[in-house]
C-alpha cells in the first residue's frame, strides 16, 4: 500500500507540473472575458472566443508545454466519484446564487421562470460557467480552478448586491484568469527551457 | 561472526535482485512509467534528470530486458517515441519490491 501511495504521489507530483503552464487558465479566461466582451459592448462576435479557446487548447499544449515539459498521458482515478462530487457542489453552487438572486431581488413574488431568466440570463449562465469549473476542477485534479469558480461567484454576488454592471464580474474574472495564467506560463517557460537539458545524475 | 545457533542469514533475497532494475537511474525509469500510461524521451529527460546520452543507455537496457515498450508516432509530422511499461516490467518491479522488503526485514534489522 505504501508502495502504491508512493507512486500515486509521483504521478500527482508529474500530472501537477505538466498543468503548471498556464494554458487552461489563460483560454478560460478568454472565454469568460470573451462573455464579458459580448455583454458589455453587445457584439456577438465575442462569442467566437469560446471556439477560439477550446479549440487552441491541444495546439497550445503541443506548441509550448510538451517540447519543454515532455509528452505523458496519465493513467485515469475514480472519475466518477470526483464527477459526483463536483456535480453536488456545482447543483448547491448553483441553487445557492438563485437562493440569493429570488432573496435580494426586490420583485421575487410571482416572478415566472422565464421572467426570471430573462432579467438575471447573465448570472444563470455565469453560475453554469462557475459550475462546469468546479466539476472540471474537481474531475481534472486542478484544484485552482474551484478557486477560479469562487472568485467568479462572490464577483457575481457583489455585483448583484451593488448594482453594477453586468458585465463586470465577467470582465474581471476573465482578466484576473488570464493574468494568472500568464504569470504560470511566464514561470512554467522559465523553468522548463526548450532543448536538451544536460544534468548529470545518477547512472 | 554467527554462532552454529544463529547461521548465516539466508542471501537468497540479494542474489534475485534484479540488476537490470537495481540501478538507481533505471529504478527511477521505471518508477515514472509505472506512474503513467505513457511517456516520451523528454518528460523521462526532466523527471529523471539524467543526460540524454544516460537516458538513452538504460532505456536500451531496459528495452532488451523487456520490461518497456518503444512505439513511434507522429503528431504534426513530427516523430514522437513513447515509452510504456510492459506486463514483464510490472512484474519485475513488484519481484524487486518484495525482494527488498525481505533484505529489509531479514538482514538490515
Amino acid at each position: 500500500m505504501a508502495e502504491d501511495t508512493s507512486l500515486k504521489q509521483l504521478k500527482h507530483r508529474a500530472y501537477m507540473a505538466y498543468h503548471q503552464d498556464g494554458i487552461i487558465d489563460v483560454l478560460i479566461g478568454v472565454a469568460i472575458l470573451g462573455f464579458g466582451l459580448w455583454i458589455n459592448l453587445d457584439q456577438p462576435i465575442f462569442a467566437f472566443l469560446y471556439l477560439f479557446s477550446f479549440g487552441v487548447y491541444i495546439r497550445l499544449k503541443n506548441a509550448i508545454t510538451v517540447p519543454r515539459f515532455g509528452y505523458v498521458r496519465f493513467q485515469e482515478g475514480k472519475r466518477e466519484t470526483r464527477l459526483a462530487v463536483g456535480i453536488g457542489i456545482g447543483l448547491t453552487l448553483l441553487a445557492l446564487v438563485v437562493g440569493i438572486l429570488f432573496l435580494l431581488g426586490p420583485d421575487r413574488v410571482g416572478l415566472a421562470p422565464y421572467t426570471f431568466l430573462r432579467k438575471f440570463h447573465v448570472y444563470v449562465m455565469s453560475s453554469i460557467g462557475a459550475i462546469i469549473m468546479v466539476i472540471f476542477g474537481l474531475w481534472s485534479g486542478i484544484r485552482r480552478l474551484i478557486a477560479y469558480a469562487l472568485f467568479l461567484t462572490v464577483a457575481l454576488v457583489i455585483t448583484y448586491i451593488q448594482e453594477l454592471d453586468r458585465s463586470v464580474p465577467l470582465l474581471l474574472t476573465g482578466s484576473f484568469l488570464m493574468l494568472i495564467g500568464l504569470l504560470l506560463m511566464t514561470r512554467f517557460i522559465r523553468g522548463n527551457p526548450s532543448g536538451p537539458r544536460q544534468v548529470n545524475r545518477a547512472v | 561472526m554467527p554462532s552454529k545457533s544463529q547461521p548465516y542469514p539466508d542471501l537468497d533475497p540479494i542474489e534475485k535482485l534484479d540488476p537490470a532494475i537495481h540501478a538507481p537511474a533505471r529504478l527511477m525509469i521505471l518508477a515514472y512509467l509505472a506512474a503513467v500510461v505513457t511517456a516520451d524521451f523528454t518528460f523521462l529527460l526532466n523527471q529523471t534528470g539524467l543526460t540524454r546520452g544516460n537516458l538513452s543507455t538504460h532505456i536500451s537496457r531496459l528495452e532488451e530486458e523487456g520490461y518497456i515498450a518503444v512505439n513511434k508516432e507522429f503528431v504534426d509530422r513530427i516523430p514522437r517515441t513513447l515509452y510504456t511499461l510492459t506486463e514483464s516490467g510490472r512484474n519485475a518491479i513488484d519481484d524487486y519490491r518484495q525482494n527488498m522488503r525481505q533484505i529489509i526485514n531479514q538482514l538490515l534489522v
